[in-house]
């Protein structure tokens, strides 16, 4: 087992990997950027150095630095937490090329399911379910293909990105029209005007699966997380089990995550997204190559520590529990995103000075934080100030627990997202379960819908 | 002062959002500042005496490549722009570690081959015609 780790990266993940360290006797080296000197996984950690300046480019984001900083405290270990350099494949390479041992999977894993495209021929290959759609860009024989995909239909811009190029179609004879637009609006937006056919999926939930394996060739699925609940593809709730997920559906889901695992050689941990329609299919969408955010709603759930897990299999270790242990469902768990954001100004970043801190507590409640009285939130980094997470016997008693939980928390001095999760869970939908990705905007932003 | 309280005040000032800071205790003291582009409110004032040079880059320092000139000692006077020293970050890779303005060197903080890490005070300067 590694006696050192470095964490690249700050906030309330760098403190989770700072508590796993501790807890298996592993010392943990912080870095941080001149904006986050007085931050808490500075104070937390064995050892702390600067990196550069405030910018993440220079600091989070800077390979020389961190690697730098790996080399002078003798870290055998770079975890990379979420986001920054969690899926990038060069770091990956270059941490090997150094000696480092990168905690993630390889680069190569990362790269052949990092591109959206190549993970979903990937995908094909393990039989995995993927949205339907002509392989390739439409031609003369678009009306065609299109029946044979199933209308309704979008059209996507193939160097697409932020809408443009965008049509849903739903009647065959709009298909002609809708296409052109599409087709000129992509050519305007990217200087391509080439475009593909995909099944439009009607009212879908984000359904995602947990993995782990090994090197000795040994894959787990974890129980769903249900992360519909967003806004602009942000994740702002996220629970399991998933309400609308029936134990046939989850075991078929398990499987397809653990197929696609094997199919890429992957290794460590990973989250296979899916989209999951009224009728129970599912279909495939993306892998995000690290620890999630959410991850502490499967770590409620199961009873198990990803991040322990995470740790040990990139030492080499075999995976410390079976297929059998981590499907285990012990609760139900909400986890809710505490931003420093305005909801009543287009959810705008709000930084500052929190002059006092209370945290909630009590029964089946765990806050995942780096804030503290006294605490400013830097204006360089994500608004992400906290995590709650609540588990509960049951779906109803978490919704009562998250409520609870969320009144009792008071941060003064910087707006958040806390009272919009108040609003979110007391809507009928949420309650009995019944919604789909379109749940925020049609509700709760009637602006932007 | 001893060169560990020297250390421990700039670390506190680096907590703060000062700019400027002059201390004096028994008589004695000494002033800095960590911006090039002193506050307007300090207008007034006379001009801080030291100019701090700090890492820019974590790594492992060393003074001067051989080939440079003579080692930095206390109290000789440098040009602007000189190369004392440099940070060594990755195998082969270094930044250099150049005086802001030519002056004399006040206090060094750093040792040969020591780490630092990014801002960290490595000497202070005091430039010429102050």
């Amino acid at each position: 087992m590694f006696k050192k780790i470095l964490i690249a990266n700050r906030g309330e993940i760098a403190l989770r990997v700072i508590r796993a360290c501790r807890e298996m006797g592993i010392q943990s080296v912080a870095v941080y950027s001149e904006a986050d000197r007085e931050s808490m996984h500075v104070r937390m950690a064995d050892e702390a150095y600067c990196i550069g300046p405030a910018p993440a480019k220079q600091s989070y984001l800077n390979f020389e630095a961190i690697l730098t900083a790996a080399r002078i405290s003798q870290a055998e270990a770079i975890h990379p937490g979420y986001g920054f350099l969690s899926e990038n494949a060069d770091f990956a390479e270059v941490c090997g090329a150094n000696g480092i041992v990168f905690i993630g999977p390889s680069a190569s894993a990362i790269r052949k399911l990092g591109y959206k495209s190549a993970a979903k021929a990937l995908a094909r290959e393990a039989s995995v379910p993927v949205v339907p759609g002509t392989q390739g860009l439409v031609d003369e024989h678009f009306m065609k293909e299109a029946q044979a995909v199933g209308f309704p239909v979008m059209v996507k811009a193939a160097s697409g990105g932020g809408g443009k190029g965008l049509r849903l179609v739903r009647d065959p004879k709009d298909l002609e029209a809708q296409l052109k637009l599409a087709q000129s609006e992509a050519q305007a937006a990217f200087g391509d005007g080439s475009v593909y056919i995909e099944k439009f999926i009607e009212r879908p939930r984000h359904v995602e699966i947990q993995i782990a394996a090994d090197n000795f060739g040994n894959v787990v699925a974890f129980p769903e997380r249900d992360c519909t609940v967003q806004r602009r593809h942000q994740k702002l709730i996220e629970e399991s089990p998933s309400p609308k997920v029936t134990p046939e559906i989850r075991a078929k889901m398990q499987e397809a995550a653990r197929k696609l695992a094997l199919t890429a050689k992957y290794s460590n941990v990973g989250t296979v997204e899916f989209l999951l329609d009224p009728n129970g299919n599912f279909y495939f969408i993306e892998v995000n190559t690290r620890l999630q955010v959410e991850h502490p709603v499967t770590e409620s759930v199961t009873g198990l520590d990803l991040v322990n897990t995470q740790i040990r299999l990139a030492a080499g270790e075999k995976l410390p529990f079976d297929q059998a242990r981590a499907s285990e469902i012990h609760f139900h768990s909400i986890e809710h995103r505490i931003n420093a954001e305005d909801p009543d100004n287009n959810f705008a970043p709000s930084p500052g000075k929190i002059s006092e801190v209370i945290f909630p507590g009590g029964c089946g409640v765990r806050l995942d934080t780096h804030i503290y009285s006294g605490y400013t939130v830097p204006s360089f980094y994500d608004s992400l100030i906290a995590k709650l997470i609540v588990f509960s016997s049951d779906r109803n008693n978490a919704v009562k627990r998250s409520l609870r939980a969320l009144s009792e928390l008071q941060t003064p001095g910087v707006k958040t997202t806390r009272d919009f999760h108040k609003k979110v869970l007391s809507h009928q939908d949420f309650i009995s379960g019944d919604f789909d990705t379109s749940f925020v905007e049609k509700y709760f932003l009637p602006a932007n819908h | 002062m001893k060169t560990e309280e020297i250390k421990e005040i700039l670390n506190w000032v680096k907590s703060t959002d000062l700019t400027q800071v002059s201390l004096k205790e028994k008589g004695s003291g000494f002033g800095f500042s960590t911006s090039e582009h002193a506050d307007e409110s300090f207008a007034e004032m006379p001009a801080p005496r030291y100019q701090c040079v700090s890492a820019p880059a974590i790594g492992t320092f060393h003074w001067s490549q051989p080939g440079r000139p003579q080692k930095v000692e206390e109290g000789i006077s440098l040009p602007a722009e000189e190369a004392l020293g440099y940070i060594e970050t990755l195998p082969g890779k270094t930044v250099p570690v150049k005086t802001p303005s030519s002056g004399k060197v006040a206090r060094i903080l750093v040792e040969e081959s020591s780490p630092v890490a990014y801002g960290q005070a490595l000497i202070f300067i005091e430039p010429d015609g102050k």
